[in-house]
C-alpha cells in the first residue's frame, strides 16, 4: 500500500458516495433501481422516461399508474416500449392509431400480469 | 394422407422438449406447408404455452378442451376420440394465418393442449387402478389402446403429430411411446444429459421396441459453443449414439427464449420476426427431419417457402 491509500473511514465514504452518485447520474437505470430499494416512487424525467418505462411494473401498482405513465407517448415510443418487453411484434402493431397502442400495451401488460403473478400474491 | 407420430422425449427434464416440439411444428407447417397436431402430454404444459399462451389454455380448458379430457374419457369408459379435445387452431406465424385468410392455406398447427389437471388426473387414475389388481403395466396397455383408437381418425386429417411427453414414464408417458412411429429426442451436451439419454433408450429398447435407433432422431439443444460441449457432442455422435439420425443443433440463444414467448394469445408474427438469430437452424431442423423422414418412409415432402 501507498501513502494514498492510508485515508479515514470519511474519505473512504465520500469517495464511496461519490461513485454512486456519479453512476446514479449517468446511468438511469442503476439511478431507478436505487430509488426501488429505498422504498422511493421513480420519477421519470424526461429523455430517460422510455428506458425506464417499466409497463409491467407500473401495472402491478396500479392500470391508472401505467396509464399516466405512457400519457403523452408518441406511437414510436409506444412501439418501443410494447416491443422491448415483448408486448407485441411488428405484425401486431402494424396500422395502429396511438390510442390502439396504448390500449395493446396496457391490456397485455395487464393480462400477463394476471397470467404470471403468484395468485396469493 | 396418413400421419407420422413423433415422440418428443427424454427421462431429463430442461432439455428443450417443448422446444423442440414447437420449432418443429412452426417449421414444419410453414417450410413443407404440412398439417402439424401437437399432443402435448406434459403436464408443465410448457408447449400448449408457447403456442397457446396462458390464457389461451384456459380459454381451451373453458371450452371442454384439452389432454386431461382424454383421460376422464377412458376413466369413464367411453368411446376414444381425441378430435373433440383438440384446439384446431395454434398457429402463431402472420404467413401461415394470411394464408389460411386468403383461402390457399399451406401449412397449420393445431394442438390437443396440457393443463396442470392432467397431472391429477393422472394420479387419480392412477390410485383407482392400483387399488385393484392393476399395474403400471397394465395401464399403460389400456391407455394405448385408448390412445390408438382416439388417434386413430386423426390419422387422415394430419400429416405429422407431434407428441410432447412428460420427463418420467408414467403410465401415460408410456401409452405416448407405444404410439410413436418416431422418437426425437432432444439432449444437452452435457454428461448428466448424456446419461438421461442412455437411460432413456435402454428403457424404451426393452419396454417398447428393439428398433429404436433406426426410430430415433436425435438434437443436440441448447448448445453453448464451448470446448467441452463440442467434446461431448462429438462423443454423442460418434460413440454413444452412433447409430442414430442426427438433426443438427439448436444453439443456446436469447432468440430461442423470445421465440417460445408469445406476447398474447392474439399476437403473430412472421417466421424470421419469430426465430429471430435462430431462423437457419429452425430451417435445418425441419430439413434434417424431413430427411429423416423420408430415408424412414421413402415419402419425401416438398418444400413450399424458403
Amino acid at each position: 500500500m501507498d501513502d494514498g491509500s492510508r485515508i479515514d473511514a470519511l474519505t473512504y465514504l465520500d469517495r464511496f458516495f461519490d461513485a454512486v452518485r456519479d453512476e446514479a447520474r449517468s446511468n438511469p437505470a442503476f439511478s431507478a433501481r436505487l430509488v426501488e430499494a429505498l422504498g422511493g416512487e421513480i420519477v421519470f424525467p424526461g429523455e430517460d422516461k422510455l428506458a425506464l418505462l417499466n409497463p409491467l411494473k407500473l401495472a402491478a401498482v396500479g392500470e391508472d399508474q401505467l396509464r399516466n405513465a405512457i400519457t403523452g407517448l408518441t406511437p414510436k415510443d409506444l412501439k418501443s416500449v410494447l416491443k422491448a418487453n415483448n408486448l407485441a411484434t411488428p405484425v401486431d402493431m402494424r396500422g395502429l392509431s396511438v390510442d390502439d397502442l396504448g390500449e395493446m400495451l396496457v391490456a397485455r401488460a395487464l393480462n400477463r400480469l394476471n397470467e404470471r403473478t403468484n395468485s396469493s400474491n | 394422407m396418413s400421419a407420422s407420430i413423433a415422440a418428443i422425449s427424454n427421462l431429463k427434464g430442461g432439455v428443450g422438449k417443448s422446444t423442440t416440439t414447437v420449432m418443429l411444428a412452426d417449421s414444419l407447417a410453414y417450410f413443407y406447408g404440412l398439417e402439424v397436431l401437437v399432443i402435448d402430454l406434459d403436464s408443465q404444459a410448457n408447449s400448449s404455452q408457447m403456442l397457446l399462451t396462458e390464457r389461451g389454455i384456459s380459454d381451451a380448458d373453458d371450452q371442454g378442451k384439452g389432454a386431461h379430457n382424454l383421460l376422464s374419457q377412458f376413466v369413464y369408459g367411453e368411446a376414444p376420440a381425441a378430435g373433440p379435445f383438440i384446439v384446431p387452431n395454434a398457429v402463431t406465424l402472420d404467413e401461415l394465418r394470411r394464408a389460411e385468410d386468403e383461402d390457399r392455406r399451406q401449412g397449420w398447427v393445431s394442438i390437443l393442449p396440457s393443463h396442470p389437471q392432467l397431472r391429477l388426473s393422472e394420479m387419480s387414475l392412477e390410485e383407482d387402478w392400483y387399488s385393484g389388481p392393476g399395474t403400471p403395466s397394465t395401464l399403460a396397455a389400456a391407455l394405448t389402446e385408448h390412445f390408438r383408437a382416439a388417434i386413430e381418425p386423426l390419422l387422415s386429417v394430419y400429416d405429422v403429430i407431434l407428441i410432447d411427453c412428460p420427463p418420467h414414464l408414467s403410465p401415460l408417458s408410456r401409452a405416448a411411446l407405444a404410439t410413436a412411429h418416431t422418437f426425437i429426442l432432444p439432449t444437452l451436451a452435457d454428461p448428466i444429459s448424456t446419461w438421461g439419454t442412455k437411460q432413456f433408450s435402454d428403457w424404451v429398447s426393452d419396454n417398447v421396441t428393439r428398433q429404436l435407433p433406426e426410430m430415433s432422431f436425435v438434437i443436440v439443444t441448447r448448445f453453448r459453443n464451448t470446448a467441452m460441449a463440442r467434446q461431448i457432442r462429438t462423443d454423442i455422435e460418434t460413440v454413444y449414439l452412433k447409430d442414430r439420425y442426427f438433426g443438427g443443433v439448436i444453439p443456446d440463444s436469447v432468440s430461442v427464449l423470445k421465440a417460445m414467448d408469445r406476447p398474447a394469445h392474439d399476437s403473430y408474427n412472421t417466421f424470421r420476426g419469430k426465430y429471430g438469430s435462430v431462423t437457419g437452424d429452425v430451417r435445418r431442423l425441419a430439413q434434417r427431419y424431413s430427411n429423416f423422414m423420408e430415408r424412414r418412409t421413402g415419402l419425401a415432402w416438398t418444400m413450399v417457402r424458403e
